[in-house]
């Protein structure tokens, strides 16, 4: 079970001045339970790749494949949409009910679900996105703060039961602390429920230490895929594509010019301090 | 979706018609339209064709886009067409049961159908080649002479530049947040009149959200840059009309006069 992207080309409004090719001949494969990171400069692409990944675009040219179906059948084109959950960039502004255990039930309610089975989920993804139903289901969402608004939207595409996760940008004009609980529970979905996560994202510092693979974009073209801690290896061609390294991991890489026992490997804080104490106690000894 | 929708399409580039000041494209476009109801002549007609064709080719826009822009009328012109034909008084030319078709039908349902197609394909030019706002730009200088008799022309170019420049913005914010229900299985496309009534909610409460929240963002961003309206306002760009403009205009007065003149002599 995964996603295929295969050989996928995508243009935009074909055959006016305005035509803008925005895809050009992408593979990418995500495999089930994987945790991946998409990144990019802004504008090479990533929202348009996602978009391919249920259906909402199609091809121009190539094909897109979920579980082995092709995303241009018409009749599977609901399986797929249950099956790749999307949540867009600022999802907050798609929220329209009185509630938000009716916002949250929408998903459900378009499955043709049960009530007490739409109840049911209705609970369940407001917990995993941290607010608790007794508090939050009766209120209006729009007079929650950004952030809460931001995960009732995304408990509202939790609830509709998907395999596949995706995020476009969901940290986006967060503080540092909305951001940090977002990220721990999409982590904390990841890990617990198995679910495949893809995490669209133009900031190292946010994804490299969360994500088992990056996949990299630049100007609507895959160039890199791979483990964050190999790819940081290459910093130099990072830069060249507008993507900088987590601050700690340069931190390590300029250390490791004057003192070259530390290794560059570090991706966390947490990672470095002891790596660090180890090189000076190794000092101290010599 | 929404992509066929080309609304305000102005095509940037540099063209003489793109040069042209805006107020001589609107005058032009003016004389244009008024040319074009006084000819009646076959050889008028001819000659207005040719002259839109030039057009066309200063505009150097591709043909393609440019026809397109006359696809939405196809209908009316065919609709023009077959109701000139058949009520139109005349020789009968051909019959089916009650309905006769004349040779006056089929002549006038031609010229008129042909007027049409011409009328859109120019005023089509005239969005093509200007962008928004310049047009209302235009629109504003023509007005004031009327602001004595109470007509607030900044205001309503105001309100114009405004309306225009969120006519793409609100498509798009359209376009994604049908995108976003879509993903959470709303369908906009089947069912019937009530289901898709019902099916727009989740569509038209997350727009009209923004769309106020935008115009609240707008008003209090013009007012922390101390807008109070046209009085005494400066402008960035000052229009100006150059050697070109008055060639243009009086082109245009030349096909007016030759317009009159075709009038009288058939
Ligand atoms: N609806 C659209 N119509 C035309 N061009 C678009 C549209 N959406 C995005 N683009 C263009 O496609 C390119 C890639 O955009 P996008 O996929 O949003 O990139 P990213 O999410 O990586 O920032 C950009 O140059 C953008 O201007
Ligand atoms: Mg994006």
């Amino acid at each position: 079970m995964s996603i295929e992207v295969q050989n996928v080309t995508f243009t935009y409004q074909p055959g006016t001045p305005f035509a803008t090719t925005v895809l050009k001949d992408v593979n990418v494969d995500i495999e089930e339970g994987e945790f991946v990171g998409l990144i990019g400069h802004t504008g090479s692409g990533k929202s348009t790749l996602i978009q391919h990944l249920n259906g909402l675009l199609l091809p121009t040219a190539g094909r897109v494949l979920v579980d082995g179906s092709d995303t241009k059948e018409k009749s599977v084109r609901r399986i797929i949409r249950r099956k790749v959950g999307l949540v867009f960039q600022y999802p907050e502004h798609q929220l329209f009910e009185e509630t938000v255990a009716k916002d949250v039930a929408f998903g459900p309610e378009n499955l043709g679900l049960a009530q007490d089975e739409i109840q049911e989920r209705v609970e369940e993804a407001l917990v995993t996105v941290g607010l608790p139903p007794n508090e939050y289901a009766k209120r209006s969402p729009f007079d929650l703060s950004g952030g809460e608004m931001r995960r009732v939207a995304i408990a509202g595409v939790l609830a509709m039961g998907p395999s596949y996760l995706v995020l476009d940008e969901p940290t986006a004009g967060l503080d540092p602390r909305g951001r940090d609980e977002i990220l721990g529970q999409i982590a904390e979905l990841q890990q617990k429920q198995g679910l495949t996560v893809v995490l669209v994202s133009h900031s190292m510092e946010d994804i490299a230490r969360l994500v088992d693979r990056l996949i990299i974009m630049y100007q609507g073209q895959v160039v890199a895929t791979g483990e964050p801690r190999k790819l940081f290896q290459q910093a130099d061609e990072l830069k060249e594509l507008g993507l900088g390294i987590p601050q700690i991991t340069e931190f390590m890489r300029q250390l490791h010019q004057d003192c070259p026992q530390v290794s560059t490997d570090i991706l966390t804080v947490d990672e470095a301090v002891p790596e660090i104490l180890a090189y000076l106690r190794g000092q101290a000894h010599a | 979706m929404l992509k066929d929708i080309t609304l305000g399409q102005y095509v940037p580039g540099n063209s003489l018609l793109h040069r042209l000041d805006p107020r001589t494209k609107i005058i032009g476009a003016m004389i244009y339209i008024i040319s074009l109801f006084l000819l009646k002549s076959l050889v008028g007609y001819a000659a207005i064709t040719i002259f839109t064709l030039a057009l066309v080719l200063l505009s150097a826009l591709p043909w393609s886009y440019v026809l397109r822009g006359i696809r939405p009328v196809f209908y009316i012109v065919l609709f023009t067409l077959v109701l000139n034909f058949f009520l139109t008084p005349g020789e009968t030319v051909w019959q089916l049961g009650p309905l006769k078709v004349t040779d006056e039908g089929i002549r006038l349902g031609i010229f008129m159908g042909w007027r049409l197609l011409l009328l859109v394909l120019s005023t089509s030019l005239l969005t093509l080649t200007s962008s928004p706002i310049a047009l209302t730009d235009g629109i504003e200088y023509l007005l004031r002479p009327f602001k004595k008799i109470g007509v607030p022309a900044h205001e309503l170019a105001m309100m114009m530049t405004i309306a225009l420049r969120f006519i793409p913005t609100l498509l798009e914010e359209t376009d994604k947040i049908m995108k976003a229900q879509m993903a959470r299985g709303a369908d906009f496309e089947t069912g019937n009149i009530v289901k898709r009534a019902r099916g727009m909610i989740p569509l038209l409460v997350p727009l009209f959200v923004s769309a106020f929240r935008r115009a609240d963002e707008l008003a209090t961003a013009m007012e922390a840059r101390c807008y109070r309206g046209g009085e005494g306002r400066t402008r960035l760009k000052e229009l100006h009309f150059a050697g070109r403009d008055f060639m243009a205009l009086a082109v245009s007065t030349i096909l007016l006069v030759l317009s009159v003149v075709d009038r009288i002599v058939s």
